[in-house]
């Protein structure tokens, strides 16, 4: 899977690198948590790669994003919205979800393997257009499945009610169906502010588990703290797996299994065994294709 | 059908968001015969000198969108848009005399048109009771009964302290000047649907209002149109 830069300063390293090319992320985030920052500053890092940009705003009008884009320091957009390589477009939710069912698919036919960014934000107003739950998450799955066609997708979700467990109907739907989901938890306590991000999920990736304390600068927006989090990258638990399984279970699995067990083995790393006694891996996998 | 990869994919979906694509593929390349673009004519034909935001708000669509077939519109001559008081205002082609953008664009104000309402319905209340009746402050009464007497809607009689306002002929002569528009109006519009290839066939019309069907191919519609701004404005 190809990694691609996700334009928000110390992001990369705690996604293993960056986001998944034609991906879906989801963004969930309170009201002043940096969601549209977050959406602007992901669309801009592909706009500075050549690539080319869609911004659908559900929200605020395109004005007052470019405004405040232009006001974080970012005076290049205007170029960027003059020669068409990033296009802005304000819809309503109904708009939207119209736009979904009836025109997608041909538009996708047309347009897939653009290798744009495609920021759409907050995807909210879209779930809202939609009453049955069950129409809602054939909707939003129609939508992130379709759209990573065209390119790299990014949505955010206003996270409604204070509990911050993400529990709640609409953010569910899209944090199943989304390929990553991060969390911008935001909490002003006592005239402080508290921001942390955490990464919920991301395919295929070795992400980050902690929570990243993070903050919005002007001019370079957001930047997350690494914190604690190092990537260990020793191999040895995986390299002696490797050694014993010729040594000591070569002769009693099949071949093809043992091939193939090997392959996984290289991709692996000492995190990936953490609380795991090699010995007893080693009896399961035995105790599986042993014929008696 | 494939196209170029590498350019123009935010442009193309643009397209589609707008409703241009959607068109092209129904063979609708006129105009009028889209139906949103129908709806705010007949809704400027209503309202003339309704600015953006008024038409985007009424009608439940976007501000992009609406700006977007407006300029269409605009474009193939349907509609003009002036700037009136540093805002841009549209108005069907030909449907109001050009010296009367600033006493619609006033009646298009929410606020305006209440106190207008108000004043011609209980002729004779003071700057305070309008205001309390209203709900809103002295100043933004003033501000508006100063522009309504420079339009000559309302004027002014003093009665002791009090300052009380009644309505003025500033709108029937409006109505007055305007009347033989309306005929003109609707002539030529017919005209003009005429020459764009819509057979325009005439269904009811009158002083007030003209109803026609216009057809393109297999795609037919009715426009129901009111041709009587002055009265209409004030609805």
């Amino acid at each position: 899977m190809k990694k691609i830069k996700s334009g928000i300063y110390g992001l990369n390293p705690l996604l293993d690198g960056g986001m998944n090319e034609n991906s879906t992320t989801v963004v969930i985030g309170a009201s002043g948590a940096g969601k549209t920052t977050f959406a602007t500053q992901f669309v801009r890092r592909g706009l500075e790669a050549g690539q080319e940009g869609i911004f659908v705003s559900l929200d605020e009008n395109k004005d007052e994003i470019i405004r405040e884009a232009i006001e974080m320091g970012w005076r290049e957009i205007l170029d960027y919205l003059d020669n068409e390589k990033l296009v802005f477009i304000d819809a309503s939710g109904k708009e939207f979800s119209s736009f979904i069912k009836k025109e997608l698919p041909s538009f996708v036919a047309d347009w897939g393997g653009s290798n744009a960014r495609i920021s759409i934000d907050p995807l909210t107003p879209v779930m809202w257009s939609v009453q049955d739950q069950y129409e809602r998450r054939d909707l939003i799955g129609f939508l992130l499945k379709q759209a990573r066609k065209v390119g790299t997708v990014l949505c955010t979700l206003e996270e409604h009610g204070s509990s911050g467990d993400l529990s709640g109907p609409e953010t569910i739907i899209p944090m199943y169906l989304a390929d990553c989901v991060v969390h911008l938890r935001y909490r002003p306590v006592d005239g402080a502010v508290g921001r942390t991000l955490k990464i919920v999920k991301c395919r295929s990736s070795k992400h980050s588990d902690l929570a990243h304390p993070y903050r919005i600068i002007k001019g370079l927006g957001l930047i997350v703290e690494r914190g604690n989090y190092k990537k260990v990258e020793t191999k040895k638990i995986p390299d002696k797996l490797r050694e014993d399984f010729k040594k000591i279970v070569g002769n009693k699995i099949p071949p093809h299994v043992m091939a193939r067990l090997s392959r996984a083995l290289k991709e692996l790393t000492d995190d990936d065994f953490e609380g795991i006694k090699a010995s007893e891996i080693i009896e399961d996998i035995i105790e599986e294709y042993e014929k008696k | 059908m494939r196209r170029s990869k590498s350019r123009g994919v935010g442009k193309a979906f643009e397209k589609v968001m707008l409703g241009g694509d959607d068109e092209e593929r129904a063979g609708l390349e006129s105009v009028l015969m889209s139906p949103v673009r129908q709806r705010l004519f007949a809704f400027l034909c209503r309202y003339p000198g309704s600015p953006l935001k008024t038409v985007s708000v009424a009608n439940d669509i976007s501000q992009s969108t609406a700006a977007w077939h407006l300029r269409q519109l605009v474009e193939s001559g349907y509609i003009n848009q002036r700037n009136v008081r540093n805002k841009v205002t549209y108005s069907p082609v030909g449907l109001v005399d050009e010296k009367d953008g600033e006493l619609l664009e006033l009646l298009n104000n929410e606020a305006a048109k209440k106190l207008f309402l108000t004043i011609l319905s209980q002729p004779g209340l003071s700057q305070r009771e309008l205001a309390k009746m209203l709900s809103t402050s002295d100043q933004s009464i003033l501000r508006l009964v100063k522009r309504m007497e420079g339009l000559d809607l309302i004027s002014r009689t003093t009665d002791g302290r009090f300052v009380r306002y009644f309505p003025s002929d500033g709108l029937k002569r409006a109505k007055d000047r305007n009347y033989k528009r309306g005929k003109e109006f609707r002539k030529d519009i017919l005209r003009k649907l005429e020459t764009d290839g819509l057979e325009p066939k005439v269904v009811r019309q009158s002083d007030t209002e003209l109803m026609v069907e216009i057809q393109r191919s297999r795609f037919k519609s009715v426009l129901d149109l009111s041709v009587d701004p002055f009265r209409t404005v004030l609805e």
